[in-house]
């Protein structure tokens, strides 16, 4: 479950992100900043996906996670610089879905 | 029995009250006393949060210059009269609309050449517009002029050429440019129509030559198109060796004293004045003439010896300066340099002092710059230019202090430190401080309202015999290929130049914030009542903190209501601020830039603000061809 938000608020994130780079008069259409936005986007899309359908060892999960939370902050960054409060939202809401189900995966490993 | 009086007071007060209303805004600045004061009180501080979107439209006249035709910048005031509105594109197309839906009524097109003969890009500041007081056809007229020198004149009602204007409706301006005609007159100021006199100032090619064509001031007939005097501003035995000290910005006018103020530029070439070092005194003016014969009746120069391109940016401001029980017909200009001069308008005697100071000298090869200049420090200059802004830290350490090293290497001693080959800052930068947009004055309070940009550049005089060899460097093409690079080459002088914002390699500043401020002062004491940050600087789509504000062109208009419209800034945003405070009460985003002044109107009893929204390449490569109209919501 955390996993699936996880990954439907990161393609929301990519397609937020590439509404503000590709449709006109976004105030950032076009720009550099908003296609950084859109490759970070997709890259935590990426990273979240790979982890929902790849059983990895705990020390490749965990640093794919920290990857996916370097990847998070780094657009989240780009988002609020770029005014795209949609794209910040939704990387958030993944990051924090993605951190909640590794938690909730490890805790049963665990248990 | 009460509640009865209160209801008749009420009733009495309200229709006595009657709802005020801007019935005309037909010229470049609202009216010709161009305070950009629009009497709709209805948009206050407290109201203004509710103005929405009334309709949109597109010109469809825009290049972003990727194909085959030239890049377009647009800083049209959109025009209301003749209850239509009319615009100027870039294409040198007239459009009018329906002021209420934004509908296209009729178009014209002039079929002018969209080549950039003058200009680094297609430019247009909008229409003028004529009526004689009677009915018919070309009794109400639109006029537009175009980047080869024509001027065209149309009927308001239907955009029919008005046959007896000129040839056929088009006036050739150019007849006009006999000497040094190195470039046509390129009209993309619209002109300034007083009765039934047209006034015709024009652009030229920054940077280019030494020698051109001499500035000049044309009045025409509104009808016919006939010559009536044409005042030149530089001394005849100075015109084989410079030229320019033109009009290209807006005029303001006193019709009661039957004279017209107009904002003189800096002779040519821009940036190395050894062959003009004889005075010419009304470069770099703001210049009072006499509108029936043309003469000049004073003439205040605010820069002597030019080598900054200080060019008088704007119509100066004309209000009533309350002094001592009396009040003084005066008029206030603002200026790239930050001073605010105001002036006696029949006289031209500085209203606050004046002094001359001592500048530093120059040690390019044949440059005599002024000794002095002159220095407004009441009010306070809209530009600290007492010292330079600090080094951005964070941009220094960004770009490993390439910012201190900069700041080591390059000349500066004060505002109207020269030109030099070692390369001197350019603080106010060369577009101000202040430029176009002017600035908007309460004509009730005489309170002023401007919108300024925290720039600094570099300017570096490369010797004749290095810059080809420069440009090619640079650019890797020949010396005509240097422009967008920054490369000028002020033919027929010693130097050509290199002009650049002082930025690191990744485009940060390299100044401390603010880039742009908004501000006010009260003129009659001099004292300024607020000044802070404004706008959002933008860089490859991220934004600055709003306390870093943003560089401005563009002006304000102010309200009766006491609210602020600006557009202006690098962030696409157009605003309405608290005119008591400066803080922003609402803002939209739209298609680019808005670098004009919007139009205020009020149309079958509704108000309506209008913004053309078409970018320019000075604040950030963003084009566009809106046109975005913003009413209050019903019930607001």
């Amino acid at each position: 479950m955390y996993f699936f938000v996880s990954f439907i608020a990161a393609l929301a994130g990519v397609v937020f992100a590439a509404i503000a780079a590709f449709l006109p008069d976004t105030g950032v259409d076009g720009t550099l900043g908003a296609f950084l936005a859109l490759v970070g986007a997709a890259g935590l899309l990426s990273v979240v996906g790979l982890l929902a359908i790849t059983r990895f060892s705990t020390f490749a999960r965990r640093a794919f996670i920290w990857i996916a939370v370097l990847t998070s902050v780094l657009t989240g960054l780009a988002a609020w610089f770029l005014m795209q409060e949609e794209v910040l939202v939704a990387v958030a809401v993944s990051i924090l879905a993605l951190l909640a189900g590794s938690a909730v995966t490890e805790r049963k490993a665990t248990a | 029995m009460k509640f009865a009086a209160v209801l008749v007071c009420s009733l009495a007060l309200s229709s006595s009250g009657a709802r005020a209303e801007q019935l005309r805004w037909d010229t470049f600045n609202g009216n010709l006393a161009a305070t950009k004061f629009a009497d709709v009180p209805a948009l206050t501080p407290e109201s203004v949060a509710g103005l929405e979107r009334a309709w949109e439209a597109r010109t469809g006249d825009v290049s972003d210059g990727s194909g085959g035709t030239p890049a377009t910048v647009w800083s049209a005031t959109p025009i209301y009269a003749n209850e239509t509105l009319y615009l100027g594109t870039p294409f040198y197309r007239i459009l009018a609309l329906d002021p209420a839906t934004g509908a296209a009524r009729w178009s014209y097109d002039t079929k002018s050449a969209l080549q950039t003969l003058t200009q680094p890009a297609l430019k247009n500041r909008g229409v003028a517009y004529w009526e004689s007081g009677a009915e018919g056809l070309c009794e109400k007229r639109v006029l537009i002029g175009t980047m080869d020198a024509e001027l065209h004149a149309v009927d308001a009602n239907t955009g029919a050429l008005c046959a007896d204007f000129g040839d056929n409706g088009i006036l050739n301006v150019n007849q006009w440019n006999e000497t040094n005609a190195v470039f046509p007159f390129s009209l993309l100021q619209p002109p300034t129509v007083v009765g039934d006199t047209i006034l015709i100032g024009w652009a030229g090619k920054d940077w280019e030559y030494t020698v051109e064509p001499p500035g000049n001031l044309i009045a025409v007939d509104a009808r016919t198109g006939k010559l009536l005097w044409d005042t030149g501003f530089i001394p005849p035995e100075m015109i084989p060796v410079t030229g320019t000290a033109n009009i290209w910005a807006s005029m303001s006018v006193d019709a009661d004293l039957g004279l017209v103020y107009v904002p003189v530029s800096s002779p040519s070439p821009n940036y190395w004045g050894g062959l003009r070092t004889a005075p010419i005194p009304l470069a770099t003016s703001i210049t009072a003439i006499d509108i029936k014969t043309g003469e000049v009746a004073w003439s205040f120069q605010h820069v002597h010896h030019d080598v900054w391109d200080y060019d008088t940016p704007s119509a100066p401001t004309l209000f009533d300066l309350k002094r001592d029980g009396q009040t003084v017909p005066a008029l206030v200009q603002t200026t790239k340099q930050g001073f605010i001069f105001v002036l006696d308008r029949r006289t031209g005697a500085p209203l606050f002092p004046v002094e001359e100071r001592p500048v530093a000298a120059s040690d390019a090869e044949g440059e005599v710059v002024s000794p002095t200049q002159p220095f407004a420090d009441v009010p306070i200059p809209t530009v600290n230019h007492t010292e330079m802004p600090e080094v951005w830290a964070l941009a220094d350490a960004l770009s490993f202090g390439q910012c201190s090293r900069d700041r080591a290497l390059y000349r500066y001693e004060g505002i109207y430190t020269p030109p030099s080959v070692r390369g001197t800052f350019l603080w106010p930068a060369t577009a101000g401080g202040n430029n176009w947009g002017g600035a908007a004055v309460d004509p009730r309070t005489g309170i002023l309202y401007v919108n300024t940009s925290q720039v600094v550049q570099v300017i570096r005089l490369i010797p004749r015999a290095d810059y080809a060899a420069e440009v090619e460097k640079a650019t890797g093409g020949g010396p005509a290929s240097g422009n967008e690079a920054g490369f000028y080459p002020q033919e027929g002088s010693p130097y050509g130049i290199e002009l650049f914002e002082w930025r690191t390699l990744l485009g940060l500043p390299c100044w401390e914030p603010p880039f742009g401020t908004i501000s006010a002062y009260d003129l009659n004491t001099g004292e300024r009542l607020y000044e802070r940050p404004f706008g959002m600087a933008q860089q490859w789509g991220f934004y600055g903190m709003r306390s870093w504000g943003s560089p401005t062109l563009g002006g304000p208009v102010l309200t009766s209501g006491g609210v602020i419209l600006i557009g202006a800034s690098m962030d696409s945003r157009v605003r309405a601020l608290d005119a008591a405070t400066g803080e922003e009460l609402w803002s939209d985003l739209v298609a680019a830039p808005a670098v004009s002044i919007p139009a205020v109107y009020t149309h079958k009893g509704v108000d309506y603000v209008v913004w053309a929204v078409g970018g320019n390449s000075i604040l950030k490569d963003e084009v566009a061809d809106q046109v975005v109209a913003y009413r209050l919501r019903a019930g607001d």
